[in-house]
C-alpha cells in the first residue's frame, strides 16, 4: 500500500468516528469559526476605511490650510484673495481661477431610527466648486442655487441618515434650509457631507473666516509655483499640500491603528484557538488510541497515522473557517459603517466588503491554527506504543 | 481543606489538558481585559472632551434672566447647571483686557470640572464678597498676589459710580486649555448687585447632561421652554467635534461587545467540553467517592469547584497579562494615549472579569456537574477506567 493510500484509509477511519466525538471536535470548529468571524470583520473595517480614504483627493489639486486640518485655524477673506491670485492655479476659459474657498460647520441632526444625535458637516463651497471637483455629480434633484438657503446632500450621508431627501429641510442658525439634491463623488470623504453656497453659510454663522481653499493645479509644476508663491508671501500663514497626499496622511494613523487592532485581536484569538485545537486533537488521539494501535498492528505506518490526525484537524478548522466567514459575510458584507476618522470633519461613511481576498486570509488562518494545534497530537499518535495500547482493549 | 485537596488533585488529573485549557482561557480573558480597558478609555475621553455639556445663550439681543436656572434644572436629562454673567474688563490699560466672569462658584466648579482651584481658596472666595480668583498665568503676568486689592475698568460701570475693586483670594487653572483667554472669577451676588445695568441677567448657562448622545433632545427641550418668552434661548453643544465623536465611541463599544461575545462563546464551549470530558473519564472515581460516603452535593461541589478554579486561574492569568500589556500599548501608540489617556485595568474591569469567570464556570459545568451528582454508584463502578 502506498503512503498516500495509507493516509487515505487511516483518515477515513478517523473521520468515521468524528460523529462519536462530536463535542470535542466541535471545539475546533467553533473556536476557529470565532477567530475567523472576528478577524474578517476587523479586516473588512480596516480595508473599507483605507479604500474610502484612498479615493479622496486628487494629485491635480492642492488644499490650502492655516492649521493642521480643516477643523483648526482660519483664512480671512484677504488671505483668500491673495491665494486665489497666486500663480500655478488653472484658469477657466472665462479667465477665473478654478478654486473654491470653503467653510465647514456642523449641524445637529437626528438619526431617524435611534433618535440619537448624528451631527454632519456642511461645506460651503465657492462658485467654481463643480469645475474644481468634476467627480461631484448630482444624481437626484438639482444643485443648490447660489445666494439661496439651499443644500445638496452626499450619498453616503443620505445612506447614513435616510431622511435627508430633496425637499427636506435642515435646521441652520438662521432658519431652515432646503435640500435640493443628492450628489455622488466616487465614494470619497466628501460624500459624507452636505454642500451649499459658502457666502450664504458664512452669513448664516456670522463668520468671515474660511477653513480651507482648494485649487486646481496648472500643468506639471503647478504645485511648485503655487507653494513657492504662498511661502514667499509674508502676509500669509497658510501652507499648500497636494490634496491626495493630505488625505492619505490624515488617514494613515487611523488605517494603521485599525490594521493593528485587527491583527492584534485576530492574532490573540488564533493563539487561544491553537491551544483549544491542541486539546481537542490530544483528546481525539487518546480516545482513539486502541484503534490507532490496531491500525499500526495491521501494518499502517506511523507517518500515515500522524498525517491522518493532521488532516482531521485541518478539515475541522476549515469547516469552522467557512462557518465564521459565512457569518461575517452575512452580517457585514454590503453594510455601511460611519466613524470619525480624522480625514474629514464629518463622520466618514464607508462600505464593508467581505471579498475573496479576505476569505482566503480567513482560511489561511484556519490552516495555521490547525497545523500548530494538530502537529503535536499527530506526533503523539505516531508514537503510541502498539503493545501497551492494545493491552488496554 | 480535604475538599480543596480533592479539587486540586482533580484539576491536575490530566495536566496537559489543564494547561492547554488554562492558556486558552487566559488568552480569552486577556482579550476581554484589553477590549474592556480600551472601551472604557474611550468612554473616559468623552467626559474630557466635554461632549456632555451644553451652552445656553440668548437667541436674540434680549439677555436671559438669571431665573431661568431653576427651569433649566428641571429639564429631563439635565444633571447640573451653572450660570455666568460676563463683563469685559481691563487692568490699568484697556489693552490688558480680560473677562470678568461672575458666577455661583460652587456650581461653576461642579459643572466646569476642567477648571481647578485649591479648595481653601474657593472657600475664601465664598467668604469674601469682593473676592476674585484669577487665572494663574494671567495673575503671574500682572504680578498679582493673594491679598492684593485691585481696581479694574469695565464698560459696565457700578451703580454708585465708584470704580470696581476686588480682593484677590486665589488662583485657578484650566489644565486642559493652558493658553486660554485671561479671565477672573467673581461672585455673581456682588457683581450683580453693584452693576448699573443688566440686573439679574445671565450671559449664559452651562448645562451638564446625562447622555451626550441625546444632547439634541435636551437642547430642544430647553429652547422650547423659553420660545415664547421675552428672551428666547439658543442651546448648543459646547464642543460639536466631541459630539460627533460620540457616535464613534458608541460604535467602539458595540464592536467590543460583539468581539467579547464571540470570545466568550468559544471559551464557554471549550470549557464545557473539558469539564464534561473530565467527568466522563472519572466516572469510576466519583463512584468510589460516593461509596466512601461522599454525599451527592459534595460530589457536585468537587466538580463545580474544579471548574471554578480553572476559570478563575484563567481569569487571573489573563487579567494579569492585560495589566502587563497596557503600558506597552501606551508606549506603542502615543497618539492614542494622548487622546484617551493611558489605558489601565480599572477595578470595574477586574470585577467584570471575575464575574464572567464565575458565569463561565456555572454555564459550562451545569450539565456535567448535575450528571456527576445523579451518578448511581453501581453504574459508576461498573465502568472500569
Amino acid at each position: 500500500m502506498s503512503f498516500l493510500a495509507q493516509v487515505r484509509a487511516v483518515t477515513a477511519v478517523g473521520l468515521s468516528s468524528v460523529p462519536a466525538r462530536l463535542g470535542t471536535s466541535m471545539v475546533i470548529v467553533i473556536g476557529v469559526g470565532a477567530v475567523v468571524a472576528v478577524l474578517l470583520g476587523a479586516l473588512a473595517l480596516a480595508t473599507g476605511f483605507t479604500k474610502a480614504a484612498a479615493r479622496t483627493g486628487s494629485p491635480a489639486r492642492a488644499i490650502v490650510l492655516s492649521g493642521d486640518t480643516e477643523g483648526d485655524g482660519g483664512l480671512p477673506r484677504e488671505s483668500v484673495v491673495t491665494i486665489l491670485n497666486a500663480p500655478g492655479i488653472r484658469s477657466s476659459p472665462g479667465g477665473e481661477a478654478i478654486a473654491s474657498a470653503e467653510m465647514i460647520t456642523f449641524i445637529g441632526l437626528r438619526h431617524p431610527q435611534t433618535g440619537l444625535n448624528a451631527s454632519a458637516a456642511v461645506r460651503g463651497v465657492g462658485p467654481q466648486a463643480f469645475t474644481l471637483r468634476p467627480e461631484v455629480k448630482i444624481i437626484e434633484g438639482r444643485a443648490f442655487a447660489r445666494g439661496a438657503r439651499e443644500l445638496i446632500v452626499g450619498r453616503a450621508l443620505q445612506l447614513r441618515l435616510g431622511n435627508i431627501v430633496p425637499g427636506a429641510t435642515i435646521p441652520m442658525p438662521n432658519g431652515d434650509w432646503t435640500v435640493t439634491g443628492v450628489f455622488e463623488s466616487g465614494g470619497d470623504a466628501h460624500e459624507s457631507e452636505l454642500m451649499g453656497d459658502v457666502d450664504m453659510l458664512l452669513d448664516a454663522n456670522r463668520r468671515n473666516v474660511f477653513n480651507s481653499v482648494t485649487v486646481a493645479l496648472d500643468g506639471e509644476n503647478g504645485l511648485e509655483r503655487f507653494t513657492a508663491a504662498l511661502q514667499g508671501n509674508p502676509t500669509l500663514t497658510a501652507r499648500a499640500l497636494r490634496e491626495d497626499e493630505y488625505f492619505a496622511n490624515a488617514s494613515r494613523a487611523v488605517s494603521s491603528l485599525l490594521m493593528l487592532v485587527a491583527g492584534g485581536i485576530g492574532g490573540l484569538m488564533a493563539l487561544g484557538a491553537v491551544f483549544a485545537a491542541l486539546n481537542t486533537m490530544y483528546t481525539a488521539v487518546s480516545t482513539r488510541s486502541s484503534e490507532i494501535a490496531t491500525l499500526r498492528a495491521i501494518g499502517f505506518g506511523p507517518g500515515a497515522v500522524a498525517a491522518s490526525v493532521l488532516i482531521e484537524a485541518l478539515l475541522l478548522a476549515l469547516a469552522g473557517a467557512l462557518i465564521g466567514a459565512l457569518i461575517t459575510w452575512f452580517l457585514l458584507d454590503g453594510s455601511n459603517v460611519s466613524a470619525m476618522t480624522g480625514i474629514s470633519p464629518s463622520q466618514l461613511t464607508f462600505g464593508l466588503r467581505v471579498d475573496a481576498g479576505l476569505i482566503v486570509t480567513g482560511l489561511a488562518t484556519a490552516v495555521v491554527v490547525a497545523a500548530l494545534g494538530g502537529s503535536l497530537a499527530a506526533v503523539r499518535a505516531a508514537r503510541i506504543p502498539v503493545a501497551n495500547a492494545l493491552r488496554m482493549v | 481543606m480535604k475538599m480543596l485537596f480533592l479539587v486540586w488533585a482533580g484539576l491536575w488529573c490530566k495536566p496537559t489538558r489543564t494547561v492547554f485549557t488554562l492558556i486558552s482561557l487566559a488568552v480569552g480573558f486577556l482579550l476581554f481585559g484589553l477590549l474592556q480597558g480600551l472601551s472604557s478609555a474611550f468612554a473616559a475621553a468623552t467626559s474630557r472632551t466635554q461632549a456632555d455639556r451644553l451652552l445656553v445663550a440668548a437667541r436674540f439681543e434680549s439677555p436671559m434672566p438669571q431665573s431661568y436656572l431653576e427651569r433649566i434644572r428641571s429639564v429631563p436629562g439635565v444633571t447640573g447647571v451653572t450660570w455666568t454673567a460676563i463683563l469685559p474688563a481691563f487692568h490699568q490699560d484697556p489693552r490688558n483686557g480680560f473677562a470678568l466672569i461672575s458666577t455661583d462658584p460652587i456650581s461653576f466648579y461642579e459643572v466646569r470640572n476642567e477648571y481647578k482651584v485649591d479648595p481653601r481658596q474657593l472657600e475664601a472666595l465664598l467668604r469674601t464678597r469682593t473676592g476674585l480668583l484669577v487665572l494663574e498665568s494671567f495673575a503671574k503676568e500682572r504680578g498679582w498676589k493673594i491679598g492684593d486689592k485691585i481696581a479694574i475698568g469695565s464698560p459696565v460701570p457700578r451703580e454708585d459710580g465708584a470704580p470696581w475693586t476686588f480682593d484677590i483670594v486665589g488662583f485657578t487653572t484650566n489644565p486642559s486649555h493652558p493658553g486660554s483667554v485671561p479671565f477672573a472669577l467673581a461672585q455673581y451676588n456682588y457683581v450683580n448687585a453693584s452693576r448699573a445695568g443688566l440686573k439679574d441677567r445671565a450671559t449664559r448657562f452651562v448645562v451638564r447632561i446625562a447622555d451626550p448622545r441625546r444632547s439634541l433632545d435636551t437642547a430642544e427641550a430647553i429652547d422650547k421652554m423659553f420660545a415664547n418668552s421675552a428672551a428666547p434661548t439658543r442651546t448648543q453643544a459646547e464642543n460639536e467635534f466631541a459630539q460627533s465623536d460620540m457616535a464613534t465611541i458608541g460604535d467602539v463599544r458595540r464592536l467590543t461587545v460583539a468581539v467579547i461575545a464571540a470570545v466568550f462563546f468559544a471559551t464557554l464551549f471549550l470549557t464545557g467540553n473539558v469539564v464534561r470530558q473530565s467527568v466522563r473519564e472519572r466516572t469510576a472515581q466519583f463512584g468510589m467517592l460516593k461509596t466512601l460516603g461522599f454525599s451527592d452535593t459534595r460530589v457536585l461541589a468537587i466538580v463545580a469547584g474544579e471548574a471554578l478554579l480553572l476559570c478563575l486561574l484563567g481569569a487571573v492569568a489573563g487579567l494579569a497579562a492585560t495589566a502587563a500589556t497596557f503600558p506597552f500599548i501606551a508606549s506603542y501608540l502615543p497618539n492614542l494615549s494622548g487622546f484617551l489617556g493611558t489605558p489601565e485595568l480599572s477595578s470595574t474591569v477586574l470585577v467584570l472579569g471575575v464575574v464572567s469567570a464565575v458565569v463561565l464556570m456555572i454555564l459550562s459545568t451545569a450539565q456535567p456537574a448535575w450528571s456527576a451528582m445523579r451518578l448511581n454508584i453501581v453504574d459508576a463502578l461498573r465502568m472500569r477506567t
